[in-house]
């Protein structure tokens, strides 16, 4: 019963763990946010990576050159430096040629990271409101919010391990991570909080299932992205670093979404109805005696409809209270015409006056 | 079925869906897909003013460097400003080198009398606007500096009627140069002086005194500039990343074909996912087409992203569909209305964050054009795109079309 709890711990410890990560092993930056040079050769002749590397060494002023292997012939040249194109050009001395040269100088670097730290704070911050607005309940929107941040520092520790830069790119990434994670979360919020039928259990097994999906469709898209961009076009870092740091964050989400914000959830419902049974202890006690008396089948319904019941003492808003009343008597009229006996009937609706009495109370207590 | 069938081509969001999907393909077709300099090859270099300016110089300053570029034969450029300090040049097909040669470096301007150089750019203190006459004359008033008009007094003494040749950067730029009025080569120095010529009609004279304006401005631009950063992508390149964005987007959709065949086992589902998802990146492609949206990494990216949250949206309809359907046999298409409408709840709620996510970023990227930041703003301004397009058009669509067949 209890396990739900511990389990919310997995993955905040896992988001702790990639911010210690962060600190110690650090995050890379890229080319487009530290500033710098950037150079995509195709080697010509037989020349070698080191030899390539041994020629700029010496022709070119700057420290810390880092030639990376792409096989093919291909090399990825960084310099720490933003040194112009045609420098570049003739450094390599005809060695190989360019196909792609990227040059960052400080002002723009620095402009891009400003804006990047902009624009990350206004998205988390605009997701928040948006979620609040949506949920209108503070434990559950804290969740769904809570989730997005772990699922963001899991793959920011996931870049900082598999070295992943933090770029444009990957900042992106990072963006879209927030609308699939929240994604997974609304549907989760919203099958355990806004629906009635099943148990609790019930309604998180579906929701499970169909997050999964979700989330497996994700990573599969992702996964191939970037399998296929590191084998077909090693060059195109921007989509893979986009898929690598969304594979991660998918993966993290399934943790993110099902062991906390799950448990998150189930503790808030067992709260809640802890906090009720102890309001309207007379009502409850003697709905209780009733399901007692009555056969198995009845009793499986009327927990359905005790489900109904608490939803109903949960909305305070009068335009979705009257929609569910809607619902309520809609359902009511498909039993009674699919000829229940009368008997079930009548204690339904017995059931469904007993509500209005609470939801009425509950309001009044409000006002005050 | 067939009934069934009828129903469903006749419903207003299907129909809104094969709408949407014809103008697209037509537009694709007859206007096509702009790509971005990174799939198509090219250069884009973004300069740095020496201090901002206002929004009259900064006009100064880009159709100054539109004119040089094209001096040089160069096609297909592009120069806007970015906020009121930088200024973004992009160019189809040129090498780093070139374009860094051609305004890395102030552009260099002499007049040049019997192959003397008699004036240079910083003897220009400043040029007026061109006038031009009804009859195709024109004029081009410009103001020497002291030091200047001293100088082309001395040599241009006694040339009258000489013809005075302009370079720009080494290059001459008029087939027919003006000559040496009498008046300025009598030795003494003139500060206001003025390059005049005649044109057939008004439309040439303008054209050649613009030319002979922003040359002249050339060597004395408003401002300082100086490259802060480039970016270059050779064609064969460019082409490599537009077929593997391709094939990777096709094998990542097969993929997701293949995880909701897997988990529904029915092919029955897994085909109008496809079809849904496909004709939301025609739909996105065919918007981008009509607004002339330039399709690069980073809008692919943004078009992966949307078009994935539009597999989750389907998977949760179909889930909320197909869940009910074993539990209740009466009533069941009034349900699965029910059940859709829950579902689109999920949707709508899950859209909105993640248009609330991708606006600061958009934004940004709007508010200062597409210096560094500006690529990732065409990521998250695809995706807003692409989420608009799911929610009201394609996800709909896909909605009525479980409620009507799985029901």
């Amino acid at each position: 019963m209890e396990n739900h709890k511990i389990l919310i711990a997995i993955p905040i410890i896992l988001a702790l763990l990639s911010l210690v990560l962060i600190g110690f092993n650090g995050l890379e930056q890229g080319v487009d946010l530290k500033g710098g040079s950037q150079a995509e050769l195709q080697l010509l002749g037989s020349v070698t990576p080191s030899e390539l590397e041994d020629t700029l060494d010496a022709k070119l002023n700057t420290n810390n050159i880092k030639v990376t292997n792409n096989g093919n012939n291909k090399v990825t040249v960084e310099l720490e430096n933003n040194i112009n194109s045609s420098t570049f050009t003739s450094a390599i001395n005809g060695k190989a040629k360019v196909i792609s040269y990227n040059e960052i100088g400080p002002v723009l670097s620095e402009e891009a990271m400003g804006q990047i730290y902009v624009a990350m704070i206004f998205a988390f911050l605009f997701m928040a409101i948006t979620v609040f607005v949506v949920f209108r309940e503070p434990v559950p929107s804290v969740a769904i919010i809570l989730a997005a941040l772990c699922d963001i520092l899991i793959a920011l520790g996931g870049m900082s391990i598999f070295k992943i830069p933090l770029s444009i790119a990957s900042v992106g990434a990072l963006l879209m991570l927030i609308g699939y994670s929240v994604d997974t979360d609304i549907l989760l919020t919203t099958r355990l909080l806004k629906r009635r039928e099943g148990t609790v259990e019930e309604r998180a097994k579906n929701a499970m299932y169909t997050g999964l999906t979700m989330s497996f469709a994700a990573i599969a898209a992702m996964g191939i992205l970037f399998v296929v961009t590191k084998i077909l076009m090693p060059e195109a870092t921007t989509l893979s670093n986009i898929s690598a740091v969304l594979v991660i964050g998918l993966i993290g989400d399934i943790l993110s979404t099902w062991l906390m914000n799950l448990g998150i959830l189930k503790t808030y419902i067992d709260w809640r109805q802890s906090k009720k049974q102890e309001k309207y202890n007379v009502g409850s006690s003697s709905s209780k005696n009733k399901s007692s008396k009555s056969k198995e089948e009845t009793s499986e319904k009327k927990s359905s409809l005790k489900d109904k019941l608490k939803r109903k003492t949960e909305v305070e808003d009068d335009e979705v209270m009257n929609k569910i009343q809607e619902e309520l008597e809609k359902i009511d009229n498909m039993e009674e015409s699919s000829g229940k006996s009368s008997n079930k009937k009548s204690n339904k609706k017995q059931k469904t006056k007993g509500n209005k009495r609470k939801a009425k109370k509950k309001k009044g207590k409000g006002g005050k | 079925m067939a009934s069934d069938l009828s129903k469903f081509f006749k419903d207003r969001q299907v129909i809104i869906l094969l709408i949407f999907l014809l103008i697209s393909i037509g537009s694709i077709a007859f206007l096509g897909v702009e790509q971005g300099l990174d799939l198509k090859g090219g250069s884009s270099i973004q300069l740095q003013l020496e201090h901002p300016v206002n929004e009259s110089t900064m006009k100064v300053v880009t159709s100054v460097l539109d004119k040089r570029l094209n001096l040089y034969g160069v096609s297909d450029v592009k120069v806007r400003s970015s906020g009121d300090q930088m200024v973004i040049v992009e160019m189809a097909g040129k090498t780093p080198e070139e374009v860094e040669r051609l305004i890395g470096n102030p552009g260099i301007f002499e007049a040049k009398i019997d192959n003397v150089t008699v004036l240079t750019g910083s003897d220009v203190a400043s040029v007026e606007a061109p006038i031009v006459g009804d009859s195709g004359e024109w004029h081009v008033p410009f103001t020497l500096t002291t030091e200047g008009a001293k100088n082309f007094a001395e040599l241009a003494k006694g040339k009258g009627g000489h013809e005075v040749v302009m370079y720009l950067d080494g290059k001459q730029i008029d087939e027919h140069p003006p000559q040496l009025s009498g008046e300025l080569a009598g030795g003494e120095p003139v500060a206001e002086v003025e390059v005049t010529g005649s044109a057939a009609d008004v439309e040439t004279a303008k054209e050649e005194s613009n030319t002979v304006f922003t040359v002249l401005k050339t060597g004395s631009l408003p401002v300082k500039i100086h490259t802060i950063g480039s970016n270059t992508v050779s064609p064969e390149l460019g082409q490599q990343f537009a077929q593997g964005a391709l094939i990777a987007g096709l094998l990542s959709i097969l993929g997701i074909a293949l995880v909701v065949y897997i988990r529904y086992r029915r092919a029955f589902l897994a085909v109008p996912i496809l079809i849904t998802t496909i004709s939301e990146i025609i739909i996105i492609l065919g918007v981008a087409s009509i607004i002339h949206w330039n399709i690069d990494l980073a809008a692919i990216a943004g078009l992966i992203a949307s078009v994935g949250t539009g597999v989750d949206d389907q998977i949760i309809i179909t889930d909320e569909v197909l869940h009910h359907d074993d539990e209740n046999t009466r009533h069941r298409r009034t349900r699965t209305q029910m059940n859709v409408k829950n579902a689109l709840f999920i949707i709508f709620a899950s859209a909105g964050t993640l248009i609330a996510a991708m606006l600061p970023l958009a934004y940004v990227g709007f508010a200062r054009g597409s210096s560094g930041i500006g690529t990732i703003a065409g990521f998250a301004f695809t995706t807003i795109i692409g989420v608009l397009i799911g929610v009201f058009i394609t996800r709909p669509a896909y909605a009525k079309f479980i409620e009507i067949f799985v029901s």
